[in-house]
Order: C-alpha cells, then structure tokens, then sequence
C-alpha cells in the first residue's frame, strides 16, 4: 500500500543551527492532508545517480496543515540525503513527499509529558508541545546537543515551556542527569526519548535501574540504514540478479532494479515492505519482525537488513 | 448511486426489509473459494466494479438509507449507551465528522453538501432533510457528540480505536448493528482482549498479523475486508443487548421456511487512518440477503453450500448457527449436483 | 478432574506469581479481608522506605497479623478507600508498585482506581484470586452482579438466567453475560461450579 506522493514546492530555507537546515513545503495545486503531532513525512530526492529518500518529523503546529516544515540535520556520515538537501535544493524546487506517518504519536490519557530531545531530535517533539499548551497537560523537556552543531529552536522553545525547559549544551559542559529527572517522576509520566541511540540507551537503562515500567518510555525508532558488505539477491520468480552495495540499502538496490516494493518508512518500523526469503543467512536489523521471525528466517525487511551470506534468493 | 434511497422498510417487527434486484445484483458476496477458509483477507479500499458497485465510493448509500437511519433512531433512542466515546477520543471524534462530510459530500452531491469557510461549517442532507451551521471543533455548536451526530446520519457502524503501545483500544464508536458483540461491554480493550472470544484464529497468529498490518495503515490508503455470519429474519440489530428479543428466531428455522428466513449477513469492513488524532477508523457496513435470493444466482448458491458444509463446528458454534446450519446446507444442497 | 489449560478466551486473566520488586520507591499492599501469609512474608520482603498495608473488610475481625510490625490500615468498604485514595497516591511515582489480594473482581476493581490515577499496569500486581468469585456484567440491562460462583446465575438486575463466559473486561472488572435460555425457555443448562 505505497502511500500516493505528493509534489510540494520548497518555499523557504533558513538555518536553524549550524548544521541544520529548516525547510517550508507547500502543496503544487492542492492542500496538504491533515497530520497528527509526531508524523514524519519521507521526502523523495532525485540525486544525480540515485534517488534518495529520507524521513523528516514534520515540525509545525498540526494545527495548521496549509505547509509542512521539515529539519535537516548535515549528517558526517550521510549516505547522501542530507548533503542532498543541503547543498542541492533551493528555493522554488519541487520534491515529492508521502503523505503523513505516524509511528511516534503521544499518549493522549498522560497525565504528564516529559521529553528528552538529542540534537536534531528535537524535530519530532516540535508538534507534540503547542497541542500539550492547548490541552493543558504538564509537559517537561531535557534538551541536549552540541551548540557548534545543532540546539535549534532554543527560543521559540524557551517562549512555549519558560521553566520547564532545561538545555545541556555539551560543548559548554553541560551534562543532564538522565536518572537524576527519571527518579521522582509522578503518576501518569509518560516518556519519550528521540535523539542518538545512545541517548535512548542511556533513558532506557536508567528507566530499568529505577524499576520505571518500559511501558511508559516511548522512542522514536528510527535509525538510518547502516552500511554493511556488499550481496546478492536473486529474484525467485525471474532469476534476476541484484547487486547490492556497501552504501546501499536492499530496498533501494531493488528499486534502482526496477522491482516496486511498497513500503511506509524505510527504517525497519512499518513492516510494509516486508519479502519472502526462499534461502539465505539473513542480518535482521529492524524493529518490526520478533525475535522468532527473525530467527525463522522466512521474511526480511529490505529496508534497513542485509545479507551475511554472499547471495540471498527472495520469494517476489 | 443509481439505487435511490427507498421509503422506510422494518429490521423488526414485521421484517418488511426486501432487497431490488439492482441490489441483489451488486450485494457482496464473500466466498471466493469452494473451501471455507479463515483468512485475513484484507485488500486496499480503492474503488472497482465500476459504477453502481458497492465499491465505487469510500462509503456506500443504497437503497436501504432511510430504512437504516430510522431503525439506529430506534437502538439509539432505546438505549443511548449503544454510542460511546472515551475523553481521549475527542479529536477522533471529529476527523470522523470531517472524513464521513466531505467523502458524502463529494461522492454523493445529489444528497450532501458541505460549505468550509476555515472552521465555519455548513452541513446539509436532503435525504434526512438536516441542515447544520457548527463551528468545526467546537461541540457545543453541534446537538451531540461529533461521533453521535454524524453516526446517525451514515450507513454502517463505526468504531474508533485509538493507537498506542503499538495496539489498537476500542475507545469510541456507535453500534447499533453489530453481529453478537457489545461496545459497552468492550470499551477499553486492546485488539487481542476484544477479540478473546473468537475461535481458533488466537494460535494461528493471524490477529498478531492483522494488528501489525492496522496499526501500519497509512493517511490516505485505507483497507477493506469483508465478514460474515448468518441471521435469522432481516434483523440489524442482532446485538447481545437484545439478544433475548431475537434468540427466540433461531428455533423458528424449518426445512420449509429457511430460505426466506435465513439471512447471509456481510459486513463490508474498512479501516482508515484518521489524520488530526492519529486514530484508526473501523466501519462496519452491513449487507442482508435471504437465501432465496442468493439463489437468484446458481453460481453464489453452489459456492455458498460448498463453504457452509466445509465450515469446521467451532466457529459454527461461535456463529450462533448451531440450530440451524444442517438447514442451510440441506437447502442449498440442491444448486450443487 | 477439571482441566488445568488456561481458558481458551484470551481476555482472561492469567496470574503469574508475584515477585517483589527491589527498586521501587513505595509499595502498598492491599488485601480483601485478613492478609494472607503468603503476601506477609512478600510485605516482609519488602525493603522499600514506605510501604504500606491495608485492608478493606466489611466485619468486624481484628486485622493485626504477626510479623508485621504495623498493623493494617483497615476502611469497611472499598467506597471508604476510594476517599482516601488521592492522598495515598501523591508520593508515589513511576517507580512506586501496588501488591493485590482477594477475589478477582475485589483486585480489578482496585486496578481500575490506580490505573485512573495514572499507573500503568506493570506497577499493579495480583495475587491467584482467593476464590472462584466472579462479577457478572449483564449485557442485556448493564447491570453488575457479584459474588457469583457458577455458571448459569440469576442477573441481580434483570433477574434473566445468565450464562457465564470466559470473556473479560478489565474497566468493569467482570465477565461477559447472556441469558442462556433466549433461544428456547425451556433449554437451561445444569448449574455448573466455575473455574
């Protein structure tokens, strides 16, 4: 069930930090659907010599759906997209999004909202904070990052939370007490972390210590695809060969090859793009099969696993 | 809709309910295989059939509009608990109104229209001749609940589940047609908790596989499957709060009654995500049919008897049609040699 | 010999031996009736800075039990807990666990409570229910009838005979139940003692 796309205008770019780019989307000829605080988009990018496609928290109030508003944070180890969208769009450009997704929607019945934001994973947490003001609800926010890097958003945040705003910056020194905030939590908190896994580890672990159920810890899962050995992937039905690369994803090497696989989130969460395997030693790497799927061995989710061994024939 | 509304026909009493021929033609008919089969069955909820099929629009109104509008009144004036939304379910409650107002709106201009200037609305529906300025948000311009209001005025139940935890919870809805479950008594359960009692399905780990699928639906790209039971007269409201006005009916079944008496019972179900609250929409549009009808059509009635004479004992049990099924599959027997 | 699979109906309860849990910052134990020997030694085990027992006992029984040094705070009726629930629940955080003992609608009547005030599952655990003692919820009249140990029962609302499911509701804390002889009056099912 691939989503429709949707072809928006770039209307604005402006720096929110170093190395963050913010940009505004309009709809070409036609509104942009309603989304529900927390919902990412994924944006499509046709590079030079392949397509990209990453997803990106939608930042505005959702409130107000007339543009979307993104964050791009300049990654050091990019497989492209980022340093696409940094050094490639300008103002006036058309790029073509899904519509919106939500895998990391709050939890409406909280009685408290406290948040633990790294970095450019402020992102998600910038739609959640306008609809917490209007209901009324607690809401905490421990926001870290490196100044010479990121910490966008720092005044409209202050403006919104004033003394239920704390900033660690770690080029200043900063440092939060992850466990120190978790400990006297009331009733009713519920938790969310986005940011670097470590960030979530360390929320998590510290959570486990204190005997804070991990039922009230919510992350956002997403994690970009991580290179691994090159493979093969032979398709049962026609016997073609893929060739997959150290840089790229087995969803996108089945793409490039002309094989429409539907999928939702390119980050192992949705579990849309889900393939029969007939043979082969497989590197699950997502969060949507169990552990005894995966240890079957009969599905892999192309986006984001790889193959151990040198050739793996899929059952599409 | 070429199928224009009909005047008002019973689901009680008298049982006047009929079915036209155009209606008979394009009823959904759910067994595609000689072999009953438990199955997941879902498929993207996008038009075919073309014209006039009950697949043409998002919601389908046919024939039956009116008759269908009067007898909620009648669940609902009984007993308004049969319509229910938890606090949390407030914003769901108006996607709802907004996605119900504006498919009707479009697909059916002859009846619906809707008027948008930011949240000024204006409603109208000709069929139940309904006109409503509100202001979109704001409950206190609208006589009920945004789930209550617009419920009563579309064909099909509707719950609202809300999605957290990576499950799905029966948090809102208004059913007044349910085949043999209670909303008040399932209000608050997880996916797995209100299906408990469903049959076989459990260890086959097919609620673990649909729950993966529904909580994935995407804004825009809602899903469908069909399901079904048999019912005993043309009966809408076969809900276990009523059970003791209609049990009775199941001991009615003779061999010489079955096939106007018993009722194939299809509900077209779709799932939609609701954009503002993240939601996920459940509509429940049923479809009656006698077996003398069914078997206007040789084809349904061979395929019928197949899958009724393949259906394993405990989800005959599960479906009530312990007293009756030898009936059916006797009857239809007949359009099998 | 009753079967001992649990119910086939996967809205029923299933109860895992309780385990205390060093980390919390606040437990409360709360028993229906006198506590049982088993939850003394798990409030002995306890080594929480505050903890906290009570019971919730209609009569007049002297609530003292050995071994632990406090005696039970005691309240009537769970409708007298319920007033002092609010400043019982302040200290407490996500950390802080809630022990349960008595019949099963007693617990998930008390699950509910807790859970309004924001405690999520994982913090509330139950003893094995003391008895067969089921609340019936009528789906015809909405009505609640309790203290029930068998399957076909008279509804105390309706007065209908009700069948007795498997099928379980956590927010009314009772079980799913029609009238068992609709279909044909004279068609009643023997008593049969629940499980």
């Amino acid at each position: 069930m691939s989503a429709d796309k949707i072809q928006v205008k770039v209307t604005r770019i402006v720096d929110v930090a170093p190395k963050i780019k913010e940009f505004t989307l309009v709809g070409v000829n036609r509104t942009l659907p309603e989304f529900s605080p927390g919902s990412h988009v994924m944006v499509e990018m046709q590079g030079q010599e392949k397509t990209y496609r990453n997803a990106y928290s939608l930042l505005n109030d959702a409130l107000d759906s007339s543009e979307y508003r993104i964050a791009v944070r300049l990654q050091d180890e990019s497989r492209g997209g980022s340093v696409y969208m940094h050094q490639s769009v300008k103002e006036g450009d058309v790029l073509s999004v899904t519509p919106p997704m939500n895998l990391f929607a709050p939890l409406w019945h909280a009685k408290k909202h406290l948040i633990f934001a790294g970095g450019v994973g402020i992102t998600p947490f910038m739609s959640y904070i306008p609809e917490f003001l209007r209901q009324g609800v607690n809401c905490e926010l421990h926001y870290m990052f490196r100044g010479l890097q990121t910490g966008a958003y720092q005044e409209v945040l202050q403006q919104e939370l004033k003394t239920t705003l704390f900033i660690y910056d770690a080029d200043k020194e900063q440092r939060c007490d992850i466990k120190e905030v978790l400990k006297c939590q009331p009733l009713g908190t519920h938790v969310y972390i986005c940011g670097p896994e470590k960030l979530v580890e360390g929320v998590e672990q510290a959570a486990i210590e204190l005997g804070i159920p991990l039922s009230v810890i919510h992350s956002e899962a997403f994690a970009a695809p991580k290179p691994g050995t090159p493979f093969k992937v032979e398709i049962k039905s026609t016997g073609q060969v893929v060739q997959v690369g150290e840089q790229d994803t087995m969803l996108e090497a089945l793409e490039t090859a002309g094989l429409a696989i539907p999928n939702l989130c390119r980050a192992g969460v949705c579990g849309q793009c889900s393939c029969a395997v007939e043979q082969g030693d497989l590197d699950h790497r997502d969060n949507y099969l169990s552990d005894s799927e995966k240890s079957l061995g009969a599905m892999v989710m192309p986006c984001v696993s790889r193959a151990n061994s040198e050739r793996i024939i899929l059952d599409i | 809709m070429r199928v224009a509304p009909k005047p008002v026909q019973s689901f009680r009493d008298d049982f006047t309910y009929s079915n036209s021929d155009e209606a008979i033609e394009r009823f959904p008919f759910p067994f595609v295989e000689d072999e009953y089969r438990y199955s997941v069955n879902i498929e993207s909820h996008t038009p075919k059939g073309g014209t006039d099929s009950i697949y043409e629009h998002f919601i389908d109104i046919d024939e039956h509009y009116l008759s269908e509008m009067a007898e909620r009144a009648i669940v609902l004036e009984e007993n308004p608990r049969r319509c229910l939304s938890m606090g949390h379910m407030a914003l769901a409650g108006w996607d709802f109104l907004e996605r119900m107002m504006v498919s009707l709106s479009t697909d059916y201009p002859q009846y619906f229209s809707l008027r948008r200037d930011k949240d000024q609305w204006h409603w109208e529906n000709t069929l139940l001749d309904i006109q409503q300025d509100f202001v979109f948000g704001d409950e206190s311009t609208l006589p009920m609940s945004p789930l209550d209001y617009m419920g009563r005025q579309v064909q099909g139940d509707f719950a609202l589940l809300d999605q957290r935890d990576n499950d799905l919870f029966m948090d809102a809805g208004m059913i007044t047609c349910p085949a043999d479950w209670s909303l008040a008594f399932d209000a608050g359960m997880s996916f797995s908790e209100w299906h408990g009692p469903v049959p076989m399905a459990h260890s086959a780990g097919i609620f673990d596989r649909a729950l993966k699928y529904l909580t994935a639906i995407p804004i825009g790209s809602p899903a469908r499957r069909l399901n079904w039971t048999l019912t005993v007269n043309a009966r809408m409201d076969t809900s276990p709060e009523k059970y003791p006005d209609w049990g009775h009916e199941r001991t009615t079944v003779t061999a010489e009654n079955v096939a106007q008496k018993v009722y194939l019972r299809v509900e077209l179900q779709i799932m939609d995500r609701m954009p503002r609250s993240n939601a996920l929409l459940f509509v429940i549009r049923t479809y009656l049919i006698s077996l003398e009808d069914i078997a206007t059509n040789p084809e349904w009635a061979k395929r019928m008897h197949r899958a009724m004479k393949t259906l394993p004992q405990p989800l005959i049990d599960y479906k009530g049609l312990t007293r009756y099924h030898h009936l059916v599959v006797d009857y239809l027997a007949q359009f099998d040699r | 010999m009753q079967s001992e699979a649990p119910s086939a109906v996967t809205s029923r309860p299933v109860y895992a031996p309780i385990i205390i849990d060093s980390c919390s910052d606040n437990d409360v134990f709360i028993c229906e009736n006198l506590m049982s020997e088993q939850m003394q030694s798990l409030y002995l085990k306890s080594k929480c800075p505050a903890k906290t027992a009570l019971c919730i006992t209609s009569d007049d029984t002297d609530i003292a039990v050995d071994g632990v040094a406090e005696k039970p705070i005691k309240f009537q009726k769970i409708s007298d807990f319920l007033g002092s629930l609010p400043s019982l629940v302040k200290p407490m955080t996500l950390r802080s666990r809630v022990y349960l003992e008595g019949s099963e609608p007693f617990m998930w009547r008390l699950y509910g409570m807790f859970l309004a005030q924001g405690m999520v599952a994982e913090q509330i655990n139950m003893q094995s229910p003391v008895s067969n003692k089921r609340s019936l919820f009528c789906t015809h009249c909405f009505s609640v009838t309790d203290d029930v140990t068998t399957t076909v029962a008279p509804c105390s609302g309706c007065g209908r005979l009700l069948h007795v499911s498997d099928h379980f509701s956590k927010r009314h804390a009772a079980y799913f139940c029609y009238q068992v002889n609709a279909e044909d009056p004279n068609d009643v099912p023997q008593v049969q003692e629940l499980t």
